[in-house]
């Protein structure tokens, strides 16, 4: 017989994972990581860096990539910006993730732009969510950038 | 009737038969109208405390004997007078002398009378040794009393003292017989001496007190000035040069002893430091105000300079009162002056305004001088209040001619920034009432349309890492971007609600004062705690959603960028157009 007294446990989701802004994840981690956000139902836009190394063809390829309205075009900072805030703003979903992969390729004479496009993204996550349709308190916006070699660590979860 | 000397004038007999001194009988028993010494003699009168039966048996006449007696009886009391009388009742009377001999002792004269003037008042005979002791007597008795007299007379207070009088009816007598060159009954002699020896012992007594007394009373005066000088200060500008010689006129006379024209000095010099003490107070509450009131010579009121510095000159004449009535004739003007706070203003604006450009009008110079001519606080305010509002006109048309000129400067076309500026100096050269900003229209105008053509310009982008020939802007007012009505409208719409908040159509997703980085550097690079603010300006449709129009403008609200094309996408020939600055 139940007792009347039984406590009912209820399963917190653990966000630890991306308890920070900007996390940083090791190419060989990015699969595993990638479940693992998708069991927390983050909403995952994954931008291919394998061909960014500027720029330019970073604006390019978060053209393809990443969410924007359809009369907008993220081809300058302030543009990427405003495409980033218009897609989340209007956005019903509260848990968004933008993935830069192979960033490590930035490494090679494209860290100020890997460092300004982090500034930039990350900026613009922690506005819109301010203006989120979604409940604030479920909001998560975050920026993920992974890449292979040294500089990006290994996922530990949990 | 009985008269001075003691006889009845009906009777001639004498009348002092019932009391003590009745019985007094002059040694010499001449007749009472003989004697050279009566009592109806004005001024002279023996001192009885020096009495003795002896003296007044000495005396010449009874009558004298009797009014001494009477005198002694007054001072010294019945007892003491009995006892003389006692005395003299035991005391046989001299061996009477001839009235010859009586006479030829007392013509006895010193030989040297005329050469000497002392006379023989004193002599005690006809010797050598009579004469000299005469000389003595006369010396240290006469001569000093004389002196002294001189001196007591002098003295206003004392003129009238019994002292005074006593000792002035000795000398009166001696000189009399000086005079006369008559000399003193040998009986009187003794007696003179001594009232002579009282007098001047006690008149010396009471001139050294008094001397004593208005020493003190003097030396007082003198320390009080001294302290109030002190607390004046001894080199102000405005102290009068009479303190110094009034000191040393007072020193001089209580020196002298002259003691009432010291006072006299004495009141005269506290009274003048007492004037300068007051004149010190309004001086000491004015002085800073005045420094500052003319601080600066070309805008000091000719009024104030002028007024303050009579009033200094007429303290330091001995009279400042007048220079304190000078000071506050002026205080308010002073005051008004000093306080207006403008005057360091225009000591800094009005050479700024009238030195340094060519279209600074001639009346500026005529507004500086009405202030230093005014007369009056309201006539000084006003004259500021135009200066000022000229100035501040002028500076309003230098930044005006200023900012032109600098938009000229950055035409490219040389031809178009050489009209530009030449429009600009004719400007310049208009009289003072034509140069208004109404005139500067046209050439702003002018600028403009230089301005627009310029367009295409392009402004480059330094930084590798952006796109290049894309971020590009242009200057041009609203109205001359030739964008359709409704757009313009729109802008409008957010320019107006700019600092004041979105407004309520707008979706409260849209950007309205959000941080706009300015990451490519497209816009100019904003210094200090200034940052980029984006609006979000409505689309022509509502389906476009958020649209491409935006607007970014400086948090200090004075340069506004307007785009239509998303920042420039699309290699757009221009991201931003300045429709503010």
């Amino acid at each position: 017989m139940a007792s009347g007294n039984a406590k009912t446990q209820v399963n917190m989701p653990d966000y630890s994972i991306v308890s920070q802004p900007v996390t940083y994840i090791n190419k060989s981690d990015l699969a595993r990581f990638k479940d693992a956000l998708k069991e927390l139902d983050f909403q995952v836009f994954e931008l291919n860096g394998e061909k960014v190394r500027d720029a330019e063809s970073l604006f390019e390829q978060a053209a393809r990539d990443w969410p924007h309205p359809p009369y907008l075009t993220p081809d300058s900072w302030p543009a990427l910006a405003d495409c980033l805030w218009t897609s989340l703003v209007e956005s019903a979903h509260p848990k968004v993730v933008l993935l830069w992969t192979e960033a490590q390729n930035m490494l090679d004479g494209g860290l100020p732009v890997l460092i300004t496009g982090i500034e930039v993204v990350s900026s613009n996550l922690k506005n819109a969510a301010k203006k989120s349709k979604a409940d604030p308190a479920e909001v998560y916006y975050r920026l993920v950038i992974s890449g292979s070699g040294p500089n990006f660590p290994p996922f530990q979860a949990g | 009737m009985v008269t001075a000397t003691g006889q009845n004038k009906t009777t001639g007999k004498s009348n002092a038969s019932t009391s003590p001194s009745s019985q007094l009988q002059a040694p010499t028993g001449e007749p009472a109208e003989n004697l050279e010494i009566a009592p109806e003699q004005p001024g002279y009168r023996p001192i009885s405390s020096s009495v003795t039966a002896e003296s007044l048996q000495r005396l010449p006449s009874q009558s004298l004997r009797i009014a001494t007696f009477k005198n002694l009886q007054r001072s010294q009391g019945n007892h003491q007078a009995a006892r003389i009388a006692r005395q003299l009742r035991d005391t046989p009377p001299k061996p009477k002398q001839s009235p010859a001999a009586m006479i030829q002792r007392d013509l006895a004269f010193d030989p040297d009378w005329e050469s000497t003037g002392l006379g023989n008042l004193f002599t005690w005979g006809g010797s050598q040794a009579s004469a000299d002791k005469a000389k003595e007597d006369y010396n240290k008795l006469f001569k000093p009393l004389e002196d002294l007299l001189v001196e007591m007379t002098s003295i206003s207070q004392m003129k009238k003292s019994s002292i005074t009088t006593r000792a002035k009816k000795v000398v009166d007598f001696i000189k009399a017989k000086q005079n006369k060159k008559t000399p003193v009954k040998w009986a009187e002699r003794e007696q003179l001496k001594t009232d002579i020896e009282l007098n001047l012992t006690e008149a010396k007594l009471i001139v050294t007190d008094y001397e004593k007394s208005r020493l003190e009373n003097y030396t007082s005066q003198s320390d009080e000035t001294g302290v109030a000088l002190d607390q004046i200060g001894k080199k102000q500008p405005y102290l009068p040069d009479k303190i110094k010689v009034l000191q040393e006129e007072a020193a001089n006379l209580s020196k002298l002893k002259q003691w009432d024209d010291a006072d006299q000095k004495m009141k005269e010099l506290s009274t003048l430091v007492k004037g300068v003490a007051k004149f010190k107070i309004t001086y000491d509450s004015l002085i800073q105000k005045y420094k500052t009131a003319t601080g600066d010579k070309d805008y000091a009121p000719t009024l104030i300079k002028s007024t303050w510095e009579a009033a200094v000159q007429s303290s330091k004449d001995g009279n400042p009162a007048g220079g304190l009535r000078e000071l506050e004739s002026i205080e308010k003007f002073i005051t008004t002056v000093a306080d207006s706070g403008l005057i360091k203003n225009v000591k800094t604006n009005y050479p700024t305004a009238h030195g340094k450009k060519d279209y600074c009008p001639g009346v500026l110079k005529d507004l500086r001088d009405a202030l230093t001519t005014a007369d009056t606080p309201k006539a000084w305010n006003i004259g500021l209040t135009n200066l000022k509002k000229v100035i501040d006109e002028v500076f309003e048309l230098e930044k005006e001619v200023t900012a032109l000129e600098d938009r000229a400067n950055e035409l490219s076309t040389e031809e178009d920034k050489e009209a530009i500026l030449e429009k600009l100096e004719e400007f310049k050269t208009l009289a003072w009432k034509e140069m208004t900003k109404a005139k500067l229209v046209p050439i702003e105008n002018s600028l403009q349309t230089y301005e627009v053509v310029e367009l295409d310009i392009t402004n480059p982008i330094t930084t590798t890492h952006y796109k290049k020939s894309r971020q590009k802007i242009t200057r041009k007012r609203l109205a001359d971007i030739g964008l359709p009505v409704e757009e313009t409208g729109k802008i409008q719409t957010v320019l107006n609600n700019i600092g004041k908040g979105k407004p309520d159509s707008y979706p409260d997703s849209w950007k309205w004062g959000e941080e706009y980085e300015n990451r490519d550097n497209g816009l100019p690079v904003l210094g200090g705690a200034l940052t980029y603010r984006e609006y979000y300006v409505k689309p022509e449709k509502s389906s476009e959603g958020f649209g491409e129009r935006r607007i970014v403008a400086s948090s200090d609200g004075k340069k506004i960028y307007y785009t239509n094309n998303h920042y420039g996408s699309g290699n757009a020939a221009t991201a931003f157009t300045c429709i503010k600055w």
